[in-house]
């Protein structure tokens, strides 16, 4: 046998324990390394080269001891404080559910789909687990391969939305295909920024002609969905892709520092582009001061301001009915909870998104692929804006009335 | 914190060594034993499985570079490194203490 095949051998045993494939690479050159000066060494000595790669065998010991020892270290870890705040959060909103059945009871009209909103939940709920056991399995790694197909197919389905016919509750950007309506205006910013991520973290050698020409069009790649949001009113989405994506990118380009400059930056252009539409400048204005706006802009502010007043520190207790919350089911969950359990548990829930933001931002810093640290961000970011605007922020709901 | 890094003084042995410059594997069994005066002999099935979960941990970063047409992994510590190594310091100074006033102060 000669020395590199004893070596291969020695690795290929080490490495038959180490259960996360994507580090054999890496951990094969490291020891083969090491081999090789430890044989170095001996020849040096002036041992014959058979002999040097026998001892320096011997010196590594048993090669399935050193994979264990390995595969122990890198053991895929679980995060079971994430997870349990995920289903306490779940376990929240099912009581909400059972609340909202339980005032439905006996009210025709509202009794069928109110009844229904619990078993639904738990249906989703399931399929949530489902798809979350199927993304813990799967390697996201994979997925940076297939980021240029991802970012075209989505800009081409984009612009099918934006001349479709199809509306949904007077919206457009919603493509039909197979019978299923997608919301593809909706989704594109979380797409786009997926795809985005993939593209900017490849191993690319960086004096290769595609290298350069890629860094050529990054702003414009930034710039295009952009245009598309401004050209389809898609004022929600222009937001959200636009604020990920620049800090995202100035954080890869240039450290937090110069990415806290750029939400700034953004945030500033974001609100002086908002201020001049309408419904938004209006949604802000009901938000700090009802009385100035026009009372079909104010109805919500008053009547969740109100909902909230007459909460109590107890609540009005499980199966409370507050029939003028529209959306009590979705948007409206978190007024209609601390409507119905009290100020208490309000406080509380609050304290376990707060508690749930900051665990996120914990396991993201120990995250350490740069395209996986970076999906992450900007999927924490996508997360807690999603909490912010459903829960704690008032002006999005006014949007719409 | 990683159960590994928890077993006795070798991890802090590894950062002390790695303050002064970054040493890659090889290198560091060879200082371990040098500097020790041949107390300490590191095993290779030892060593990288600490030298991993410290990277994991964030106390030290890792670089590749090819010296003499040999790839190596370098390491290097980081600002929470040093912070940890400085803690471990006291703690092992107020050990050590504990056991000599035991024994008898100079009774050795």
């Amino acid at each position: 046998m000669s020395r590199s095949d004893a070596f291969e051998e020695f690795l290929d045993e080490v490495c038959a324990q180490v259960g996360a494939r994507e580090l054999h690479g890496e951990l094969r050159m490291e020891l083969a390394n090491h081999l090789e000066e430890l044989a170095g060494e001996r020849e040096a000595m002036g041992f014959e080269k058979e002999e040097a790669a026998k001892w320096a065998l011997e010196q590594m010991g048993d090669p399935e001891t050193v994979g264990r020892n390995l595969h122990r270290v890198h053991k895929p870890r679980m995060n079971w404080k994430l997870l349990a705040v995920v289903l306490l959060f779940a376990a929240i909103g099912f009581s909400g559910m059972l609340s909202l059945a339980a005032a439905a009871k006996g009210h025709s009209g509202t009794e069928e789909f109110y009844g229904r909103l619990a078993s639904n939940h738990i249906l989703y709920l399931v399929m949530g687990i489902v798809l979350m056991l199927g993304l813990a399995f799967f390697d996201y790694r994979k997925l940076r391969r297939y980021s240029w197909v991802l970012y075209f197919v989505t800009l081409i389905g984009m612009t099918a939305a934006l001349f479709s016919d199809t509306s949904v509750n007077g919206a457009k950007g919603w493509i039909k295909l197979g019978g299923f309506i997608f919301n593809i205006m909706g989704w594109s910013p979380y797409i786009l920024i997926i795809a985005l991520t993939g593209i900017w973290t490849m191993n690319q050698n960086s004096s290769s002609r595609a290298f350069r020409l890629k860094k050529r069009f990054e702003l414009p790649m930034i710039l295009l969905p952009c245009l598309f949001y401004a050209v389809g009113h898609a004022l929600t989405e222009l937001i959200i892709f636009s604020a990920v994506v620049l800090t995202l990118y100035s954080w890869l380009n240039g450290g937090w520092r110069r990415s806290i400059v750029m939400i700034l930056g953004a945030s500033a252009v974001v609100l002086f582009y908002a201020w001049r539409e309408p419904a938004f400048r209006i949604g802000i204005i009901a938000a700090i001061d009802p009385g100035r706006v026009p009372k079909h802009a104010s109805y919500m502010i008053i009547n969740l301001r109100e909902t909230l007043a007459t909460a109590g520190w107890r609540g009005h207790g499980f199966g409370a009915l507050r029939d003028q919350l529209p959306y009590v089911y979705s948007d409206m969950l978190f007024p209609y909870l601390i409507y119905t359990f009290g100020y208490l548990a309000g406080l509380g829930l609050a304290v376990v998104i707060v508690w749930f933001i900051a665990q996120a931002v914990l396991a993201w810093k120990t995250v350490r692929d740069l395209y996986g640290k970076t999906l992450f961000a900007g999927m924490e970011r996508k997360t807690t804006k999603v909490t912010f605007r459903r829960h704690l922020f008032f002006y999005p709901q006014t949007v719409r009335y | 914190m990683n159960r590994e890094l928890m077993k006795g003084s070798t991890a802090t042995m590894l950062l002390m060594l790695l303050n002064s410059r970054a040493l890659y594997g090889y290198e560091l069994i060879k200082e371990l034993e040098r500097k020790s005066e041949g107390t300490f002999a590191l095993k290779e099935g030892t060593l990288y499985p600490i030298l991993h979960a410290m990277e994991g941990e964030d106390w030290v970063q890792a670089y590749w570079e090819t010296v003499e047409g040999r790839k190596r992994k370098y390491y290097q510590i980081t600002d929470k490194g040093k912070r940890i190594l400085e803690e471990k310091k006291r703690e092992w100074a107020l050990f050590r203490n504990a056991v000599d006033s035991v024994l008898g102060n100079g009774g050795i």
